[in-house]
């Protein structure tokens, strides 16, 4: 019961594989950072994990679209499970980003567009975990849950142009940004590699997390058939 | 029915009220997160006694550190404007002469700016020491100071 | 704390992060997965 299929054991197999070889070229095989020296290093945790961070609330923002619409409650499954995957990552991300300011800026935190942005993205969708955890009429929480998490998504392109349109002490993207990346060749492999690594470890996630969604359908189904009949 | 729909509109109020909480102390004060050398020369007079940030490279050869009574003082600027600052205690590793910072503090009627706080800013550009940075990494971060370039 | 224990604590951190979710997923499955089965086992007898 508490294992997955072949698949999905490979699947969680494979992710270790990638992040134990990009941990390796990210600490051991990449030289440091002209300015910063070795705390620049903490880049190739931080900046995977907000990337996957924002594909899994993409996720979210999909299938709960999917689920207003068609109203299959296997959509919300996959919406509330995707949640759950994206506050753990964006949760790393904000305390990789601080354990990284620290050092660099001279501050664990300030109220700039970018970090307030993205604690406002952590807020809403632990919001929205509260919110299907504690209602009382799932039908109901799953209907509320998709419309917070519908809007609740605007928050990330809007973080994205915030280092653009406001003056911030967070560096524009690295990566995803006008001209191509600012990242030297040899220092995007342990990026790539940690970046594919969280994304299938975070798939594996979500499979396993969506097979615990159906898990309980199935239990408060079996419940109600069996009140049903007496 | 009606109670349990006083429950959601409670639980909801509380997130909304943290998230307006956010949004209006953390984006009213992050939409001007910190001011440039010029802007705050040109407005010293209605900002003064407030606390405020201003942001700016580090003029080259302006840092002077006084051991003895933990005094550091030296120039931001933007191009246009330069801004005396004047800090008691310690700077992050990061910030030298020629680099981004952005400082916390107040200006003073004796003009200069009184920081209470130091934070150095660096670009989004990362590579191994054996190539020096360029002029070009250097106009990003002057760019990114005085937030010409959109995209 | 030097460089290399800001990394240290940044990277340990993270895999504290992702193996205690871990973990916690799969308790939650095998929690799911034993009241299911104790309850399909229940309403079979019940029926039967």
């Amino acid at each position: 019961m508490g294992r997955g299929s072949l698949a999905t054991r490979v699947l969680g197999g494979t992710a270790g594989l990638l992040l134990a070889a990009g941990l390796y070229l990210g600490l051991v095989v990449v030289p440091p950072d002209a300015v910063q020296g070795d705390v620049q290093r903490i880049m190739y945790v931080h900046v995977p994990s907000i990337v996957t961070a924002y594909i899994a609330f993409f996720v979210v923002f999909c299938t709960s679209i999917l689920y207003l619409w068609k109203r299959d409650l296997r959509f919300d499954a996959v919406a509330v499970s995707s949640a759950e995957i994206g506050v753990v990552f964006t949760g790393i991300t904000l305390a990789t980003g601080m354990i990284w300011g620290k050092p660099t800026w001279g501050v664990w935190w300030t109220w700039d567009a970018r970090l307030t942005l993205t604690a406002i993205l952590f807020t809403i969708y632990v919001g929205y975990l509260m919110l299907r955890a504690f209602a009382e009429e799932p039908l109901a929480g799953a209907r509320y849950g998709a419309v917070l998490a519908i809007l609740g998504f605007l928050d990330i392109p809007l973080n994205h142009l915030a280092v653009y349109w406001w003056r911030t002490l967070h560096q524009p993207s690295s990566i995803l940004r006008p001209g191509g990346p600012s990242v030297a060749s040899d220092m995007l492999l342990p990026l790539a590699m940690n970046f594919a690594g969280l994304v299938l470890l975070s798939t594996y996630f979500l499979v396993e997390r969506v097979r615990l969604e159906r898990l309980r359908h199935r239990t408060a189904e079996v419940r109600l058939t069996r009140g049903r009949r007496g | 029915m009606k109670k349990r729909k006083l429950k959601y509109l409670l639980a909801g109020g509380i997130v909304v009220a943290a998230l307006a909480g956010m949004i209006y102390s953390g984006v009213q004060e992050s939409m001007v997160y910190f001011y440039t050398p010029s802007e705050l020369v040109q407005k010293k007079d209605a900002v003064q006694g407030k606390s405020l940030r201003v942001g700016g490279m580090v003029v080259e050869r302006s840092i002077r550190w006084d051991p003895q009574t933990l005094l550091l003082t030296f120039q931001l600027t933007d191009g246009q404007g330069t801004v005396f600052v004047r800090h008691k205690g310690t700077a992050p590793d990061l910030f030298k002469e020629g680099a981004g910072a952005v400082v916390e503090g107040t200006w003073t009627p004796e003009g200069f700016f009184r920081s209470s706080n130091i934070m150095a800013k660096h670009s989004e550009e990362y590579k191994p020491p054996a190539h020096p940075e360029t002029l070009e990494s250097k106009k990003e971060l002057f760019k990114s100071i005085l937030k010409e370039g959109k995209p | 704390m030097g460089n290399w224990g800001f990394v240290g604590l940044a990277y340990g951190l993270a895999l504290v992060v992702l193996v205690g979710y871990l973990v916690f997923l799969k308790g939650r499955l095998r929690g799911a997965g034993e009241e299911l089965a104790a309850l399909e086992q229940e309403s079979g007898r019940r029926t039967r």
